[in-house]
């Protein structure tokens, strides 16, 4: 797994791609 | 028969578990009850219930398998079919307490992350280039953890952590030195050198004295003889 730095990955997309994650299968969520 | 009948009604409701747990906020259980999670649920969960190799974040408040205390003494007790998550021989007085152990730590939280979810799907199989390695929902690769319900096994810190400081959660909850919940789940870099000089790198899936067996970076999974190997050069000791 690479180090995905700020100049890889700016906060921004970060943000996004944490959102995606995120939302992956939680079925119960509050 | 009629007798019968009722004795087996009476079993049945003595079987029955109490819908709330008695122990509820009792400071001795939830010290007895974290004792026994770190004893028996951390090598999965994380010493502080936070997530492990294997096991979700249970400080979340993201309970998959149900959130009442009645159906988390199932999940304990009966394990959950189709998972990692296995039946274990508590006594009823202890998986109580192990309950209240995790109200203690947990505390439903809204994610605070207002990020766009199909940018961050783009990026995921697109630009950011994680779906090589990872999958979700049967798309991507298979050199990382399937990541088809980690929202609902991590924490949003967890997932900031994981793609900015990769290593800092690799060996989180890898307390388990007899191997009793199997071998550990490690995505280790390794590349072997062959007699050759060819360098093939990918994921050790097996290791022993005698052999190694990698996923490379094509997913093909390759067997070699250390015998015929220059070298092994692991990023991160095991």
């Amino acid at each position: 797994m690479p180090v995905y730095s700020e100049e890889m990955l700016s906060p921004a997309d970060l943000h996004n791609l944490v959102a995606y994650l995120e939302s992956l299968n939680r079925l119960t969520a509050v | 028969m009629v007798l019968f009948s009722g004795l087996w009604t009476s079993a049945l409701l003595a079987e029955d578990k109490p819908l709330a747990n008695p122990k509820a906020g009792n400071p001795a259980a939830i010290k007895e009850g974290s004792s026994l999670f770190r004893g028996n649920c951390s090598p999965c969960h994380g010493m502080n219930a936070t997530g492990g190799g294997r096991g979700p974040d249970l400080t979340a408040g993201r309970w998959t398998h149900g959130s009442s205390d009645a159906e988390i003494f199932r999940t304990i007790s009966q394990g959950v079919p189709g998972t990692e998550m296995p039946a274990n021989s508590f006594e009823d007085s202890e998986t109580w307490s192990i309950i209240a152990y995790l109200r203690s730590v947990g505390s439903p939280r809204r994610s605070t992350n207002s990020g766009d979810r199909s940018k961050g799907e783009q990026l995921f199989f697109a630009s950011a280039g994680c779906s090589q390695c990872h999958m979700v929902k049967g798309k991507g690769g298979r050199l990382g953890p399937d990541l088809s319900r980690v929202g609902a096994a991590r924490s949003e810190s967890y997932l900031v952590d994981s793609i900015r400081d990769p290593d800092k959660q690799l060996s989180n909850g890898m307390l388990d030195p007899n191997r009793f919940f199997g071998p550990p789940l490690l995505y280790e870099k390794v590349t072997v050198v062959t007699a050759s000089g060819e360098t093939i790198t990918g994921v050790a899936k097996n290791e022993d004295t005698f052999s190694i067996q990698l996923l490379d970076t094509s997913q093909q999974l390759r067997l070699f003889l250390r015998k015929d190997l220059k070298d092994v050069i692991h990023e991160r000791s095991p």
